[in-house]
Parts: structure tokens; C-alpha cells; sequence
């Protein structure tokens, strides 16, 4: 029960999904259209679980007084203020919620990942170096790239932005294809093996 | 320890003050060079104003702040562009996150135009030429249940009013009469707009995505399966270039000014990158 | 821009982060976990406003019960809390992936197969209107099946397979640099955004 239940769910989702796709009839319309609503809203409690189990870990991160607890209060604190703000006070456009959205939520975010850009120009000096061909080519298209995605390139030669052009559509382009190819396959014979309850990771262990 | 050890062993607090500096001196005195345009920016500009002609068009706003910097100038010019040409204009989410944004950029320019708007035909109005739908979750199952009907997924729009209350959505049931929807994303949203709402609905589909993903998606664009493509600060900097040749005046340019430090920090990567190998062959060969 | 107390919290903020740079310090840590705090309580504001009032209490409110269904599903989440039951929470789960695997298997199929071989086949048009556009086209199908073959691992890559593989990895050589080109573009791009509103915060201020 606590296993095949969830895989005969699994199972008839999945497939009633697969079939739908195949037969226009007016059933079969319904059946989809009514599931993705469903689908919205228990994605919708997916959403609330999540934050449900960061408020946990931190507060059994305060409670037990682990290190870096006084940040745990900041998180906790700042989460209840911008949950109360935005459910009780509206999130309109010129509310307290869209301001601090903007104002400490977006710089916050922003700045985060734009450390990223030292941190890659360090490793990149670190670790690139043309050791082989294929590390050479590697390196090659990337200055192309540089250069001649932006205007650099038409400094050192009119032609660099269009030989840029190529390397994107052509080379690059194929290798992606390539890729895209291996990820597509692979995506649709996973989800043959969930429907047919032969990959079961998202069950969890336990019996 | 030699000269060419130490081009291996620079300090990386020395490779952030260059890097630093690159970005910053340029910012405080911008140069101006031009803003060259790569055919997929140009690509995507021309099916706006050609092929979306008495058709509304979708923007989905699938970004969060972290990458703000790279996709809120291709919003900012991308609304511009069709409040210009007075399509109607209807955003949503598909991440979180990304409502604040929408809400940002639609406020912004709607007040740019109104500022200039001599009547109320001359203005642009909520509710009348553009709305903002806001966000669902699940969003395989949004774009899938909009392709059957809009209304379905989104009975109200982001601030609470009925969809079918509003003008702008007057004969707007799916994706029939959309005639293109952007994607602006950070992650991968454009491939499954194009995977769902593209191949199943015949929607067609652009994208404004971070430099990041840029290479990865030129098999779409390839196959027309995206329309166009912007790609990181540079695509919002080529896009406020085409407005500017059309004539389409922007009264604050977001990523232009920034295409100075960009390419002065690419060359400083450049160069880190090869006095590092300089050093690596001489040890090499020693 | 005109100073206020919004956007001198912005600017502090974005200092308390960049300081990470010399090293990680309290003024860091402190922006960390305010920012996932404030990102958190925004998704739940968003989260009842955008979806659960107009999809699911709004609907209820209507006597639309049909929709009691996903919300007895969603709720089942909640037993994870409680170890007796918490295998209920599986049923969402189970919901969730087999619908995104049924509906994933006729989209991909399309759009990142067939789509995609039908860019890469060749045919006298490709060869219009310039021949250069089918050299181009050629390169792409030799690209293509290279890289394929590359990842083909069910047969040892010696003799002819060797050489096509070894072709694989040339062209996924050139992908990944331009890729990597490309993100050290968006990295830049990133901090440019951010030193931009410093520069025009301390102008304004000064």
C-alpha cells in the first residue's frame, strides 16, 4: 500500500498524460485540462512545504543554539515581516512589499551572484591553460566569443564579429545539437521508467 | 621564484582590484564605442514589428534578481518597443521572483510614455493596452493549460481583477490569438515554452536570456523554434541600438553605458588568462 | 536618483555583500540570511495571492468541491512532519512526477527531436541560395553525429568510431568555449549592474 499507491498514481497520471496527447476527444480535453489545475495547486503546497522546512532547520538551528544562530533569528524575522507585509498589506505596485522587493531583496540577489565574476576570473586564470588541442580549441573559441560577441572584435579586425557569428552557428551550434540530442533522450526514457514504476527514487527509502 | 613562476602565482586579490578597475573606470567615464548588433537580436526586433501586427504579445517574466542586471535592460527596451507600436501587451511568471520585476518595468515605462502622452489615446493604460497577469506555479501545467484557455489558469490578473473585466483581453482566449510570447529567463524557461506551447500550440516563441545560456540555444534558432534570441547585457545593449535606429527614443538607456566596461573587462580576462599559460609553457619546456 | 532611506538601504546592502571579496564577515553573513528570509516571505505572499486564493479558495468559495481533491493532495505534504503517516506525503509526489513525465514525453519527442533532426538533415535546399549556407550545413550533420558518438559508450571508441568520437570531442571543445566565453560575459555583465547603481547612488549622495 505505501509503496504501490503511489506508484498506481504515478502510473495512471502518467499515462492518462501520454494518451491525452494523441486523442482530441472531448474526455480526454476535460481530463487534462482539470488535471493542470490540480497540478497548479498542489505544486502551489509543494511551494509552502519548502519554506515550511526552512523556517524548521533554523529554528531547530536556534533552538539548539548551533553556530551562527544569531543569523537564524535574522532569517526567521525578516521571512514573518515580508510574509505579514505582503498577505496583510497588499503587493501592488506602490506597496511596502514591491518597495522592499526592489530595494533589499533585488540589490541582495543581484549583488550575490555578481561576486561569481571574480571568482571565475581568478579560476579561469588558474585552470585555463592550453595543455592539449582540445583544451587549445577550447580556449580559442572562448576568445573568439569574447571578442567578437562584443564590439572588441571589429577593433582587431572587421571580420572577427562575423567569424564569432560562425563559430556560434556552426561548431557551437552542432556540439549544443549534440547535447540537446543526449538530454532528450535521456529525459523521455526517465520518464518512461517513473511512469513504469521502474525508477522509483521519488519515493524515498523506507518501506 | 622567476618571473614566469610568478605570472602562474598572480594574487587573486590582484586579479579582483584589475577586474575591478576595468569594470569601474569605464563606468565613470564611458567612451561610447558602438554597439554592434548580432543577427539574433536583429532577428527577434524584426518579427516584432512585422509579424505580431494586430496581435498581442506575451512577455513572461522568468527571472529572479540575481540576474537583474543581465535581463531587466532587456525588458525595459523589449515593453518599450511594443508600447510603442501599441501592441497589446500581456505578462506573466513563470518563476516567483520574477513578478516584483514585472511589476518594476511595466510601472516604469507606462509612466515614461505617460509623461509625454498628450491625451488619453496618446497614454497607456492598465487594463486597456497592457496586464500583468502575475504568477501560478507549476509552470509546465501553466503554459500547458493557457494553450486551452487563458482565463483557465489566470482568472485574475496580478492585482485581483477579473481577466475577463478587462479590455485588453477582449478576444483573447489561448494562444490563437497570441502572436508571439517572450521568454526572459535565467534558467532554462524559453526551452519549455518552446516544448510545450511551442511545438504543441504552434505558439512562436523569443527569448531574452543571461549570457550563460546563450550558446546553448542557437540549435532553437537554428530550427526557428525561437524567433530571436537576446543574450546577456550585450542583447538589451544591441536592442536599445535597434530602437535607436528606428527611431524609437528611450529616455534612460539601462545597458548601453555598460558595453564599455564589458569589453574592457573581456580584455583583461583575456590577458589574465594568457599570462597565466605563458608562464605554464616556459615552466613546461624548462 | 534621489537619496532615500530605500536606497541607502540598497547601497548598504550591496556593500555588506561585495565586502565577501576581501573575506567572508558578519556584515556578509547577516545580508546572506536576510536575503533568504525576505526571498522566502516573499514566495509565500506571492504564493497566496497569485495561487492558492484565485485557484483554489476562490473556486471552493464558488462551490466549485471538485477542487477539495488537490487540496486534500497538497495538504498530504504535511505529513511528512508526522513519522506514522509521513508515507502520504509520496501521494503528491507520485501526482506530480507522473503528470510532468506524461506530459514531458510527446513535447520533447517533438521539439528536441524531431524539430531538431529536421534542422539537421541535408537537402538540396540547404545548398540555397548561397552553396556556403550547405558546407555549413554539412559541417552541422558531421558536428552532430560526432558528438552523438562521443557519447555513444555502448561500443569501445577504436578504429573508425576512435576517429569520429575523437571529432565528437572537437566540436564539444569549441561549445564549451564559446559557452565559456559567454559566461564570463554574463559575470561581468552582472557586476557592471551593480556597480552602476553604486556610481550613480554616491553621485546623487555627493
Amino acid at each position: 500500500m505505501k509503496r504501490n499507491l503511489p506508484l498506481l498514481i504515478c502510473f495512471v497520471s502518467g499515462t492518462v498524460m501520454v494518451v491525452q496527447f494523441f486523442i482530441p476527444h472531448p474526455v480526454s480535453r476535460d481530463l487534462y485540462t482539470i488535471s493542470s489545475k490540480w497540478f497548479i495547486v498542489v505544486s502551489a503546497f509543494a511551494l509552502v512545504l519548502a519554506v515550511g522546512n526552512l523556517i524548521r532547520s533554523h529554528y531547530n538551528k536556534l533552538k539548539r543554539r548551533l553556530e551562527g544562530w544569531p543569523y537564524s533569528i535574522v532569517t526567521l524575522a525578516s521571512l514573518g515581516v515580508m510574509a505579514v507585509i505582503g498577505l496583510f498589506f497588499g503587493v501592488k505596485a506602490d506597496s511596502t512589499f514591491q518597495k522592499i522587493y526592489l530595494n533589499i531583496q533585488a540589490p541582495l540577489g543581484a549583488t550575490m551572484f555578481s561576486l561569481l565574476a571574480f571568482f571565475m576570473a581568478s579560476a579561469a586564470y588558474r585552470a585555463f591553460r592550453a595543455r592539449s588541442l582540445e583544451a587549445t580549441l577550447l580556449l580559442v573559441a572562448a576568445f573568439v566569443v569574447m571578442l567578437g560577441v562584443t564590439s572588441l572584435g571589429s577593433f582587431i579586425h572587421d571580420k572577427v564579429p562575423d567569424f564569432a557569428e560562425w563559430v556560434l552557428k556552426v561548431p557551437n551550434l552542432a556540439a549544443q545539437r549534440g547535447i540537446l540530442f543526449g538530454i532528450a533522450f535521456g529525459a523521455i526514457a526517465t520518464a518512461l521508467k517513473i511512469i513504469l514504476g521502474i525508477e522509483r527514487g521519488y519515493l524515498g527509502g523506507g518501506s | 621564484m622567476s618571473i614566469f613562476e610568478r605570472l602562474t602565482k598572480i594574487d587573486r586579490r590582484i586579479i579582483y582590484f584589475v577586474l575591478g578597475l576595468a569594470i569601474l573606470l569605464p563606468l565613470l567615464k564611458p567612451w561610447g564605442i558602438p554597439v554592434n548588433v548580432m543577427d539574433r537580436s536583429r532577428d527577434l526586433f524584426t518579427f516584432i514589428e512585422d509579424s505580431t501586427r494586430g496581435r498581442a504579445v506575451m512577455i513572461s517574466f522568468d527571472y529572479d534578481p540575481q540576474v537583474m542586471p543581465e535581463v531587466h535592460p532587456m525588458a525595459y527596451a523589449l515593453v518599450h518597443h511594443l508600447f510603442a507600436l501599441r501592441r497589446k501587451v500581456i505578462g506573466l511568471c513563470l518563476n516567483v521572483q520574477g513578478t516584483g520585476m514585472a511589476v518594476d518595468v511595466f510601472n516604469r515605462i507606462a509612466a515614461e510614455y505617460n509623461e509625454r502622452a498628450r491625451s488619453r489615446e496618446d497614454s497607456i493604460i492598465y487594463g486597456r493596452d497592457y496586464v500583468f497577469l502575475g504568477w501560478k506555479s507549476g509552470y509546465v501545467a501553466v503554459i500547458l493549460g493557457m494553450g486551452e484557455s487563458i482565463k483557465g489558469v489566470y482568472p485574475k490578473d496580478y492585482y485581483g481583477n477579473p481577466i475577463d473585466e478587462l479590455e485588453v483581453m477582449e478576444g483573447i482566449k489561448n494562444y490563437r490569438q497570441i502572436g508571439l510570447c517572450i521568454s526572459l529567463s535565467g534558467a532554462a524557461f524559453p526551452d519549455t515554452w518552446v516544448a510545450y506551447a511551442g511545438s504543441r500550440y504552434g505558439l512562436r516563441v523569443g527569448a531574452g536570456v543571461t549570457a550563460v545560456m546563450g550558446a546553448s540555444y542557437y540549435p532553437y534558432l537554428q530550427t526557428r523554434q525561437l524567433v530571436g534570441m537576446l543574450a546577456g547585457l550585450k542583447g538589451a545593449a544591441e536592442y536599445e541600438t535597434l530602437l535607436d535606429e528606428h527611431n524609437i527614443p528611450i529616455k534612460k538607456k539601462t545597458a548601453a553605458p555598460g558595453m564599455d566596461a564589458q569589453n574592457l573587462a573581456h580584455l583583461v580576462m583575456i590577458v589574465f588568462i594568457v599570462i597565466g599559460n605563458i608562464g605554464y609553457f616556459y615552466l613546461r619546456r624548462r | 536618483m534621489i537619496i532615500n532611506p530605500w536606497n541607502i538601504a540598497a547601497a548598504l546592502l550591496t556593500l555588506f555583500i561585495l565586502s565577501f571579496l576581501y573575506k567572508d564577515n558578519p556584515l556578509f553573513r547577516f545580508a546572506e540570511h536576510l536575503y533568504v528570509g525576505i526571498s522566502n516571505g516573499y514566495l509565500i505572499a506571492i504564493t497566496w495571492h497569485n495561487a492558492l486564493r484565485p485557484n483554489l479558495f476562490d473556486p471552493l468559495g464558488r462551490g466549485q468541491y471538485i477542487f477539495l481533491i488537490p487540496m486534500v493532495l497538497g495538504l498530504l505534504y504535511f505529513t511528512m512532519f508526522v513519522k506514522r503517516i509521513s508515507w502520504l506525503a509520496r501521494l503528491p509526489i507520485a501526482f506530480l512526477i507522473g503528470w510532468g513525465a506524461g506530459v514531458s514525453i510527446p513535447a520533447y519527442f517533438q521539439a528536441n527531436i524531431l524539430k531538431q533532426l529536421h534542422g539537421t538533415i541535408l537537402t538540396p535546399q540547404s545548398f540555397q541560395p548561397q552553396v556556403s549556407s550547405g558546407i555549413w550545413a554539412t559541417i552541422i550533420l558531421i558536428g552532430v553525429v560526432a558528438t552523438l558518438t562521443y557519447f555513444f559508450f555502448s561500443t569501445e571508441h577504436k578504429g573508425a568510431i576512435g576517429r569520429v568520437s575523437r571529432l565528437g570531442i572537437i566540436f564539444i571543445m569549441i561549445g564549451f568555449g564559446a559557452s565559456f566565453g559567454y559566461t564570463v560575459m554574463a559575470r561581468v555583465s552582472l557586476f557592471i549592474g551593480r556597480l552602476k547603481f553604486l556610481i550613480e547612488f554616491f553621485r546623487a549622495l555627493f
